[in-house]
């Protein structure tokens, strides 16, 4: 089966919440793509990204037990379903097929 | 629409003991006023207020408000079209319609919250010395806060400083004091009507004089850091604004100036003082009955020892390169100055420097099994040995 199309926020989300494991919730999915990609992405941005993820099957979500430092909220602790890896390794797979043959980047001959 | 979550309630209830501002409270109706699924606007309001408490400790309060209102700002149109997605047309309708209110909203609220309000007090955060150490040689900004009425920290480069009466320091109209050698003085600083009075104890440290092996038992009680502050004028400074950090926790940690030892272990402790740093080696070792059984795993170990005029003990020693030392522990109703064994080695072991009477500490290496540590009573006392031997198997 065909893994849905992903977005380029959707997969960065998607591999964020594969490499955070048990700690991937959405502070720490945007706070893993700010170190990767040196943007800031919104609270809002990141936990709508990851529900549309949801949404398409790729992820799962429980919820923690309220914590006071959240002001009695839970956490959603968001996992990688398997439909999910799989999707990882299509893009994976469709990236290496579009950058083969594709060397050093180009670099402009100096004026 | 507004869509309110159940827990809202008991959340609401358990949010008003906290000192947050009724802005935040204000932002967070916004967003749940913006018809999104009520699961993922708790997880975006959590996100929120969690890293909301570590801004307001790591960049101070006003920061960390105005983090929380862009924040809320930026995430409400995500929240919104998920809203949209949601919902009917006609709910679709009136969504934009909130959206739009929303926004404008939380604009005006955020053009409330910038502007500048009046100071109220000039704070400066006076230590245990009842004054400002200035412990730097080199010129130093004094630590001086303008708050508003409501505790809201504002700029303070308005105020104006000056000293109470003449002082033989220098001190820039901006409250920029260069401490050229030790002395107090009253500093005055004004803003506006808005004036206070502080001492200021200049103590320049010149250097930091620190112990370079510093050896504990864990469960001993903690012991101050042998560090010697030395001012320009060439004396020990006592008043002092320091700071003092082990590097590993799980070690040792600070007790004031002093070292509290936890597991077996080492670690590092560095010292600021004013424009001078510093850092000492510290090695905790865990007591264990004797040396046999020390391995890889567990490298750093002592053993008791009490040896009474005329007492001889013999430790078998593991193989390998290792480091010896006798910790002295003063006997309770006799003089601070432990009383040192006399210390030997025999076997197929070799020592650097080798141990003799008054050599305490040295590095060896035991090349084969059958290496043996002798520790006697040096005769000369009738005092009792009292204290530690201890090992730390280095290498391998």
């Amino acid at each position: 089966m065909k893994s849905p199309s992903l977005g380029t926020l959707e997969l960065a989300a998607l591999l964020a919440v594969a490499r955070l494991g048990d700690d991937a919730y959405g502070l720490a999915v945007r706070e893993d793509l700010a170190q990767r990609t040196g943007r800031a992405h919104s609270v809002g941005a990141i936990y709508t990204t990851l529900q549309r993820l949801e949404d398409k099957g790729l992820l799962a979500s429980r919820a923690s037990a309220p914590l006071p430092v959240r002001g009695g909220r839970s956490r959603r602790h968001f996992s990688l379903t398997g439909s999910g890896a799989r999707a990882i390794q299509d893009a994976s797979k469709a990236a290496t097929s579009v950058w083969t043959g594709f060397g050093n980047p180009v670099r402009p001959e100096p004026a | 629409m507004a869509v309110r979550s159940p827990r809202s309630a008991q959340r609401d209830s358990a949010m008003r003991g906290e000192p947050r501002a009724r802005l935040l409270r204000v932002s967070d109706r916004l967003l749940e006023s913006l018809g999104a699924d009520p699961a993922l606007v708790e997880s975006v309001l959590g996100d929120l207020a969690e890293e909301h408490v570590a801004r307001s400790a790591r960049d101070g309060a006003r920061a960390a408000r105005v983090w929380y209102l862009l924040e809320a700002l930026r995430s409400a149109p995500h929240l919104a079209v998920s809203g949209v997605r949601r919902s009917s047309i006609r709910t679709r309708a009136l969504a934009v319609a909130a959206t739009s209110a929303a926004t404008v909203a939380a604009i005006a609220l955020f053009a409330l919250d910038m502007r500048v309000p009046p100071p109220a007090r000039l704070v400066v955060d006076i230590g245990t010395a009842g004054g400002v150490v200035v412990n730097n040689t080199r010129p130093v900004k004094l630590p001086l806060r303008v708050v508003d009425a409501a505790g809201r920290e504002l700029a303070g480069d308005s105020v104006r400083y000056r000293f109470a009466s003449a002082a033989p320091l220098v001190l820039s109209r901006r409250g920029v004091i260069t401490c050229t050698h030790r002395k107090d003085a009253t500093v005055v600083a004004s803003l506006g009507v808005l004036t206070t009075r502080f001492l200021v104890h200049c103590r320049p440290v010149r250097a930091i004089r620190a112990t370079i092996w510093n050896d504990f038992i864990v469960g001993t009680p903690p012991r101050e850091l042998p560090v010697d502050f030395i001012g320009l004028d060439g004396r020990s400074e006592r008043l002092l604004s320091a700071r003092v950090a082990v590097d590993d926790s799980s070690v040792a940690v600070m007790d004031g100036l002093r070292i509290r030892p936890l597991a077996a272990g080492r670690a590092h402790v560095n010292v600021r003082v004013g424009n001078q740093s510093t850092s000492a080696a510290i090695r905790v070792f865990a007591e264990v009955p004797s040396f046999e059984g020390v391995h890889a795993g567990r490298r750093l170990v002592a053993v008791p020892l009490r040896l009474i005029p005329g007492g001889v003990k013999r430790f078998a020693l593991p193989t390998g390169s290792l480091s010896l030392v006798f910790l002295g522990q003063a006997e309770v109703g006799q003089s601070d100055t432990p009383l040192a064994p006399s210390m030997s080695v025999d076997g197929p072991i070799m020592c650097l420097p080798a141990l003799a009477p008054r050599v305490y500490r040295s590095s060896c290496l035991a090349r084969a099994p059958g290496a043996t540590l002798t520790i006697a009573h040096p005769g000369a006392s009738v005092r009792t040995v009292v204290g530690h031997v201890a090992l730390e198997l280095e290498g391998r």
